[in-house]
């Protein structure tokens, strides 16, 4: 008798041990994360955002893109400290046929978007990327998305559904945490960490800091891209004296010529010190054939200091 | 659609019984015979017509702009390509297989083929439909193989249920003392595919990062405790088979079985590792995926063993001996990238990808390439087994070495905090290779295609 119903108590104890931690490694810590009440404060999205949030799931973005930077310090490159719970707690029920997205990513295909919004702060940027990345970044493998785009009397334009996508990418900018919460310690201290740990700043190598600040506009090799972002090579205000206005440009953006796009503030969205910028301007003023007398830093703090009291130079 | 021998219809309660032997005798084609060759051959559909999606998406990271039309675009069509190769080829033929290998090894013969009709055109709409609406652009958020939205998953729920009861008659019914081990791990594969996806779309537990820690339990319970516990209970099946030897215990059995259970559950989170997930999830996580090796270890002594033993080599055999090796590297693979230091370097790089095909592919493709071959009703010729098996395991290797040397490059770049482009245009060699690669399996799916179908159309 109990021979025959030995598949039931082989299968009935199965589904038990099973169920039982699947409760523990799974549905116990989820609910507990689900009924989180605090929420990271300046983070709720806008609508038009949130629009943007679907395009960005509707095309797949996240089969090529983490938004996600691991307490560890090979990833500070994509944000300034680890992610924490507190940043997903956006990710609720928008819709009857989708679960929540934290759209964190499995895959580095591209680069992390945690904070692309203020690595790349620009519109025009994002807009020129997304109908055809290589136009931008040559080597880029990125597929181009011209369907958001549409041409009207010969120019192009982006579709709602466009505008709302770089919206919501600039959005993505990782948010200060609030008073009394720590950042994760980061973790795996691999990247130039000898350099960190003895001088205790940011890098100041001035062609890496170009790399990351400026070459996705200027370009790596300085050419810029036309009609959109100016050439550094020959630019008179590159190789130029006039100090202070070259550093307002870094610091505070500029807007000067039509037939250019608007350069942000990309100094200030980063928080660039006076030693970063400095060697930014180094390198431009000696690379790509350049050979410029070096600015002192000196120089460059009268500057900084003369923008923070609001004196615009000129 | 008739053949004159059929391997499927003999009971083999005992699995010693060599199936070669039997390949003389001529019996009828019974209804279950031929839904179980019908399901075959749309699995078979839905394998060329996934990997040529995968191709295709192999051919992009080359050459990105070969077309700008929406719903061929990356981001779109690489969940298509998964979710069709997952459940329209592997879970749709591990399901026709185990309606071979449960009743055969329960001593019973089962008469009538419409629930296994009626899986096969559920799971089939589940993967026609999800691939159109992934098409469209309308998918559950992004999480891996969770992309089809809820009511596209519901025939596929249902498909998994009706196997689940049919395969549950044939165990009731047994006429062998005990339940065969093929069954635990199949039956138990269903119901744990049950709970997972039931787990996996329900919102009561998906707000914020619980969103992330139920992506990480389903992903990897639907690859361990649905297509490898499947595996690996018509390994249990077949090896013995192919070769006529025996495993080695029946208690080592219980051992992997068990262990494989608790192991495996708790694995998940190793997919986020350094992420936000709890920590404390983290390193139950590591510490699962070292206990992990204990069932792949034992269930590869029990079944290494069979074919130590053997008494001859059916064709197949070869095959199922790929598949296992695959198992036993694959799995300690994914032990050692569990590790922090291995994560720092593969995790978000494309060595993943070699990874999920060495597994997905090695073990679960390449032992039902097996299966196809040891019940195919008219035996394949050693040159075409020969054929299949070079394309389909040397296009494997060729895939997924390349993969793994770049996606080591390409964390090394990130570890010393290289420029982003520079490991984008260090990938290129490699991602050229993986086409190549990519083609030979591609090329070894058409042929067991034309096989299958001409073998099973064979009047
Ligand atoms: C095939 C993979 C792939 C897909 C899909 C993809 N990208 Fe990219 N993306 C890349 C790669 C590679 C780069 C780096 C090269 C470049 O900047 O173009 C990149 C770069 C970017 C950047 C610039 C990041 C930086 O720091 O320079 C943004 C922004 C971006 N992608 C947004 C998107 C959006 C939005 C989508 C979906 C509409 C998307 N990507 C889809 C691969 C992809
Ligand atoms: C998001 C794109 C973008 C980024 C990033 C960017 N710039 Fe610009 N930059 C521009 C645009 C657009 C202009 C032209 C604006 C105008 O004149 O209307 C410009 C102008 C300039 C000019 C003036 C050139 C001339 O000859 O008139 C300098 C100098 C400059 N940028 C330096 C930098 C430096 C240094 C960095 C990095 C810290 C940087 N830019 C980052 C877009 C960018």
């Amino acid at each position: 008798m109990l021979k025959r119903q030995q598949h039931i108590v082989l299968f009935v104890s199965v589904t038990v041990l099973f169920v039982a931690l699947t409760a523990v490694v799974a549905l116990l810590p989820a609910h507990h994360e689900t009924k989180r009440r605090d929420v990271m404060p300046n983070a709720q999205l806008t609508e038009e955002e949130l629009e943007g949030q679907q395009v960005y799931i509707a095309e797949g973005c996240v089969a090529c893109h983490t938004q996600q930077v691991r307490n560890i310090d090979m990833d500070m490159v994509w944000g300034k400290r680890g992610s924490l719970p507190l940043d997903y707690t956006n990710a609720t029920i928008t819709s009857a046929l989708r679960n929540p997205a934290t759209l964190m990513g499995t895959e580095r295909t591209g680069p992390d978007l945690t904070d692309i919004g203020r690595r790349i702060p620009s519109e025009d940027w994002h807009y020129r990327h997304l109908y055809d990345p290589r136009s931008v970044v040559p080597q880029s493998i990125m597929p181009s998305y011209p369907w958001l785009f549409t041409s009207e009397n010969g120019t192009l334009r982006p579709t709602q559904q466009g505008r709302a996508l770089v919206a919501y990418l600039l959005s993505r900018k990782q948010r200060d945490l609030p008073d009394g919460i720590a950042a994760p310690e980061t973790r795996w201290k691999t990247r130039s960490s000898t350099s960190r740990e003895e001088s205790a700043t940011p890098t100041v190598s001035g062609a890496e800091l170009y790399a990351s600040y400026c070459a996705s506009c200027h370009q790596p090799n300085g050419a810029g891209v036309e009609g959109a972002f100016p050439p550094l090579i020959k630019s008179p205000i590159v190789l130029g004296n006039n100090i202070d206005t070259y550093v307002s440009i870094i610091m505070k953006g500029i807007d000067a010529n039509p037939s250019y796009a608007i350069m942000p503030p990309v100094g200030e969205l980063n928080g660039l010190t006076a030693e970063q910028v400095v060697a930014i301007m180094n390198h431009e003023r000696t690379s790509w054939g350049h050979s410029a007398p070096t600015v002192s830093i000196d120089d460059v703090r009268r500057a900084l200091k003369k923008l923070q009291s609001n004196q615009r130079p000129e | 659609m008739k053949s004159t021998e059929v391997e499927v219809d003999v009971i083999l309660p005992t699995a010693q019984r060599p199936v070669v032997k039997v390949e003389q005798q001529q019996p009828r084609v019974s209804d279950a015979d031929r839904a179980t060759r019908s399901a075959l051959i749309w699995a078979v559909v839905w394998l060329v017509v996934g990997t040529t999606v995968g191709e295709y998406l192999g051919i992009k990271f080359l050459q990105p702009d070969i077309d700008t039309i929406p719903w061929l675009s990356f981001g779109r069509l690489r969940p298509v390509h998964t979710n069709m190769v997952f459940w329209g080829w592997a879970s749709l033929a591990l399901i026709a297989v185990a309606h071979i290998v449960v009743p055969q090894q329960c001593g019973v013969r089962p008469q009538s083929g419409k629930a296994l009709r009626w899986i096969t055109g559920l799971i089939s709409t589940t993967v026609g439909v999800g691939s159109v609406v992934l098409a469209l652009g309308i998918n559950n958020s992004g999480g891996e193989y969770r992309e089809y939205v809820w009511p596209v998953m519901i025939p596929f729920a249902a498909a998994i249920l009706l196997s689940l009861r049919t395969l549950w008659s044939y165990v009731k019914a047994r006429t062998t003392s005990t339940i065969p081990v093929t069954a635990w791990y199949i039956l138990s594969a269903h119901i744990f595919l049950l709970t997972i996806v039931t787990v996996a779309y329900v919102p009561l537990w998906q707000g914020g990062i619980g969103e992330t820690i139920v992506q990480g339990y389903y992903m990897h319970q639907g690859v361990g405790m649905w297509f490898m516990m499947s595996m690996l209970g018509i390994y249990y099946a077949v090896i013995p088979q192919a070769t006529g030897g025996r495993i080695l215990s029946q208690r080592l059995s219980l051992v992997a079985f068990w262990t494989q259970i608790v192991c495996y559950t708790v694995i998940g989170t190793h997919h986020f590792v350094f992420s936000a997930i709890p920590w404390w999830l983290q390193m139950t996580a590591l510490v699962g995926s070292i206990g992990m090796i204990i069932p792949v270890l034992a269930g590869t002594i029990n079944l290494a063993v069979a074919f130590r033993t053997r008494q001859h080599w059916h064709p197949s055999a070869v095959l199922f001996l790929l598949s296992l090796v695959f198992y036993v590297t694959g799995s300690l693979q994914g032990t050692l990238e569990a590790f922090e230091y291995a994560n720092l370097v593969w995790h978000f790089t494309d060595y993943t990808v070699a990874h999920s095909h060495l597994t997905m592919y090695g073990i679960i493709t390449v032992g039902l390439f097996g299966t196809i071959v040891l019940y195919a009703p008219r035996r394949w010729t050693t040159r075409e087994r020969t054929i299949l098996t070079t394309l389909a395991v040397g296009g494997l290797l060729l895939y997924a070495v390349p993969l793994m040397v770049g996606g080591t490059l390409r964390g090394l770049s990130w570890l010393e905090g290289r420029p982003f482009m520079e490991s984008v245009t260090l990938m290129m060699p490699f991602w050229t290779w993986r086409a190549i690669g990519g083609t030979a399996m591609w090329i070894a799916h058409i042929y067991v295609f034309v096989i299958v179908l001409r073998r099973y159309r064979h009047a």
